[in-house]
């Protein structure tokens, strides 16, 4: 008895041993086998599962396509596999990300590919994401789509109740002020039920841009941090002012009374009246607003009429390690090719970045919201985050904890920004 | 059975040696296969700067030095250290304190034991997600039993002088697994003791001063070690009711969410393994000192330890 059992516990040693060593090399998958790494709701996995059937099923090439959550978490898998030696050889890749890689040399160069590819031209996309996914003379990313977060959601029904008149989408910052105050409600005991405007998350550089302000002197290659502009003042103050000031906007605190409750769940059970974020919000409110009627209207400009605000957008990239790069840029055109945008146009999640098809009844069709068409002419206005890897890090170690001061009504922008700027310079632009 | 012990040339200590490394081996070889070489690269790592994309440079002590300069690192520094000072002391009675009132005799008790357990057994993210309620300024349990003593309570997690003093009410609910401990050790105490006590005429609090607390100390003891242990790594709490940034305006940027961020977020894996080798050496320094210190305070069988 106690000699089996000793038996047994060498075997399966053994067996640990071995299955280790197997994992250690790599479960090699046999060279016909392309790694795509993506991330996506549940429409785009349908979408990015239909085209990577058809391309089995047209190329005889298998296709291991691995979803992780969007966000950090993606990041943290992708980045993973690379420290592992093991990246996949074809990435989806957003605008905002794509700094990350931009610098690092391990993305393929799509030029050559493009320019010898009879379907595709790079004329055909949006040429704001085409620079975008640009470094020097070379392309990284094919474009899939644009999503200029430039789209306040309104609810018609609370409009029309206060007998107040939509906005259009030539209004200004004191429109938008002057439209929030009035739905501004308090219960019994002065604590605010309902709110003017909320955005998705606090999405304070539409206020920056369309102030004229910028985080750094030039986007493609940032040598300075320029956030203590007198026009980035002016813009986060605003922002501060609408909740501390005017009290159209739930502060920190506030949200924390909502009791986990997110800001589009507000916009979505009729506590706030108008709600700001990109058009990748449509399907969840198509699925969940029952109530009311509601459509989108474009970011207001500032008093002056300058108009501008941050965007997203996403495409498809190949890694430099890929063996098969031939198969690897075909998968890429499958999914970001005419066929792939004109599917994801169907689901009204996102703005294909081909023009014709962003133009086309299939993104326009007709369904809610109906002045999505907006979006066409909201392409030439948008500005993209400074191209340096460590702005995550700046904007999350240094600008949101002095935000957060602000927008607790503890300090104003200006001595907040006039003292973490220097610091920003300091600890990261000082050796440029 | 007397044939099977002279076949075996082993001595019995040494045959009770092989079992004790049999048994062990599951945890032994995880440990080297799964810790281990992380461990190894980590140090490794910390003297290397890694994006995680592009091989590793060696940097020799850079990430060491540039810590001294990192103002929110000092800072995650202070809010860790200013963590553990309150939620240490604060944990260890209340402990005590729960585990005395469990010790009674009471009918419910074996019902109110559990209750009191269950929270160690919650997952850490359920909890906090809780915790986010009962803390809620406007509606939350918390603030409602303030309002009661007439007490306007304070914003909690969204003001940056009471989000450290949330996370430390919160880390009162882990008391439970703790309790438990020291309901253990309570049991373990000679009940002569006692005894001998109420014959010289000892009152209830002479009886806690000179039997209890002293017979009790080695639990202290190890419970102390474990606590500030586990609070030198809070992580869980703060990931989740911050949603991993550590705010308001960094208050609740502790060591560890730090060394998340770095990593992970920041993709600076060698200053990441850098802080988390000087948080291993912080809690090394203090495990040790506490060893040096139990010497005159620490109780086993009645002696002083050492």
């Amino acid at each position: 008895m106690r000699r089996g059992f000793l038996i047994l516990l060498a075997v399966l040693s053994v067996l640990t041993i071995v299955f280790l060593a197997g994992c250690k090399g790599g479960l090699s998958l046999g060279g016909t086998t392309l790694r795509f790494m993506y991330w996506g709701d549940t429409s785009e996995i349908t979408i990015i599962k239909e085209m990577v059937t058809k391309f089995e099923k047209e190329t005889g090439v298998k296709v291991s396509a691995e979803r992780a959550p969007s966000g950090p978490p993606y990041m943290e898998k992708v980045l993973t596999q690379f420290a592992g030696g093991s990246a996949p050889d074809v990435l989806f890749v957003e605008v905002n990300n794509f700094k990350e890689f931009a610098s690092k040399g391990v993305l393929e160069d799509l030029t050559p590919y493009i320019e010898k590819d009879p379907n595709l031209k790079t004329t055909d996309f949006y040429p704001e994401i085409i620079d975008r996914f640009t470094v020097g003379k070379s392309l990284y990313v094919l474009p899939r789509d644009i999503a200029p977060i430039c789209c306040v959601y309104y609810n018609k029904n609370m409009f029309n109740e206060s007998g107040v008149k939509y906005p259009t989408d030539n209004w200004n910052w004191n429109d938008l002020l002057r439209l929030a105050k009035k739905f501004v409600k308090k219960d019994s005991n002065g604590i605010p039920i309902q709110y003017g405007y909320v955005d998705d998350w606090p999405i304070w550089e539409a206020f920056v841009y369309s102030n004229g302000g910028a985080m750094v002197d030039n986007v493609k290659d940032p040598k300075k941090c320029v956030m203590d502009s007198k026009a980035v003042i002016e813009a986060v103050q605003f922002r501060s002012d609408m909740i501390n000031k005017w009290g159209v906007v739930p502060s920190p605190s506030q949200m924390t009374a909502m009791g986990g409750m997110g800001t589009g769940d507000m916009f979505v059970s009729g506590r706030v009246a108008m709600f700001f974020s990109g058009l990748w919000k449509t399907p969840i409110f198509r699925e969940q607003i029952k109530g009311f009627d509601w459509d989108v209207v474009m970011f207001p400009t500032n008093p002056k009429g300058i108009r501008a605000f941050p965007t997203g957008g996403s495409g498809y990239a190949i890694v430099k390690s890929a063996k098969n790069k031939a198969m690897a840029w075909k998968l890429v055109t499958y999914l970001a090719g005419v066929e792939g945008q004109k599917k994801l146009a169907a689901t009204g999640l996102s703005q294909p970045a081909m023009k014709k098809i962003a133009e086309s009844k299939l993104f326009l069709d007709g369904l809610k919201p109906l002045h999505k068409d907006m979006l066409l002419r909201a392409v030439k206005y948008v500005k993209f985050a400074p191209l340096m890897p460590e702005w995550e890090e700046i904007n999350v170690s240094m600008i949101a904890p002095a935000f957060d001061k602000i927008w607790n009504g503890k300090e104003k922008a200006a001595p907040v920004l006039k003292r973490v700027v220097p610091e920003i310079n300091a600890n990261y632009f000082s050796e440029k | 059975m007397e044939k099977a012990i002279k076949r075996s040339k082993l001595k019995m200590s040494t045959q009770d040696a092989i079992w004790g490394y049999v048994f062990l081996s599951p945890w032994i070889l995880g440990m080297i296969f799964f810790t281990g070489g992380p461990i190894i690269a980590s140090l490794i790592l910390s003297f290397c700067d890694w994006d995680l994309i592009t091989p590793p440079k060696i940097i020799g002590f850079g990430n060491f030095i540039k810590m001294f300069s990192d103002s929110r690192f000092l800072n995650s520094m202070f809010n860790t250290f200013y963590y553990t000072v309150f939620s240490v002391p604060i944990g260890i009675i209340g402990s005590i304190m729960v585990a005395l009132l469990m010790n009674q005799k009471w009918k419910t008790v074996r019902l109110l034991r559990t209750i009191y357990y269950l929270p160690s057994v919650t997952a850490g993210v359920a909890s906090a997600i809780i915790w986010m309620w009962l803390l809620n300024p406007d509606f939350g349990l918390i603030n409602y039993g303030l309002s009661l003593l007439g007490v306007t309570g304070p914003k909690w997690m969204a003001d940056e002088v009471w989000a450290k003093p949330a996370i430390i009410i919160m880390s009162l609910w882990g008391v439970g697994g703790n309790m438990i401990i020291y309901l253990a050790g309570l049991q373990g105490i000679p009940r002569q003791l006692y005894e001998a006590a109420d014959i010289d005429g000892a009152g209830m609090v002479d009886k806690f001063r000179y039997v209890t607390l002293p017979m009790l100390t080695p639990v202290i003891f190890f419970n102390l070690i474990m606590s500030v242990v586990a609070s030198f790594q809070i992580f869980t709490q703060v990931y989740v009711l911050t949603g991993g940034q550590g705010g308001p305006a960094d208050s609740t940027l502790v060591m560890v969410l730090y060394i998340y961020q770095q990593a992970f977020k920041f993709h600076n894996m060698g200053y990441a393994s850098a802080i988390a080798w000087i948080l291993f050496i912080i809690i090394l320094i203090f495990t040790l000192l506490q060893f040096k210190i139990a010497g005159g305070w620490v109780h086993y069988e009645g002696e002083l330890k050492k």
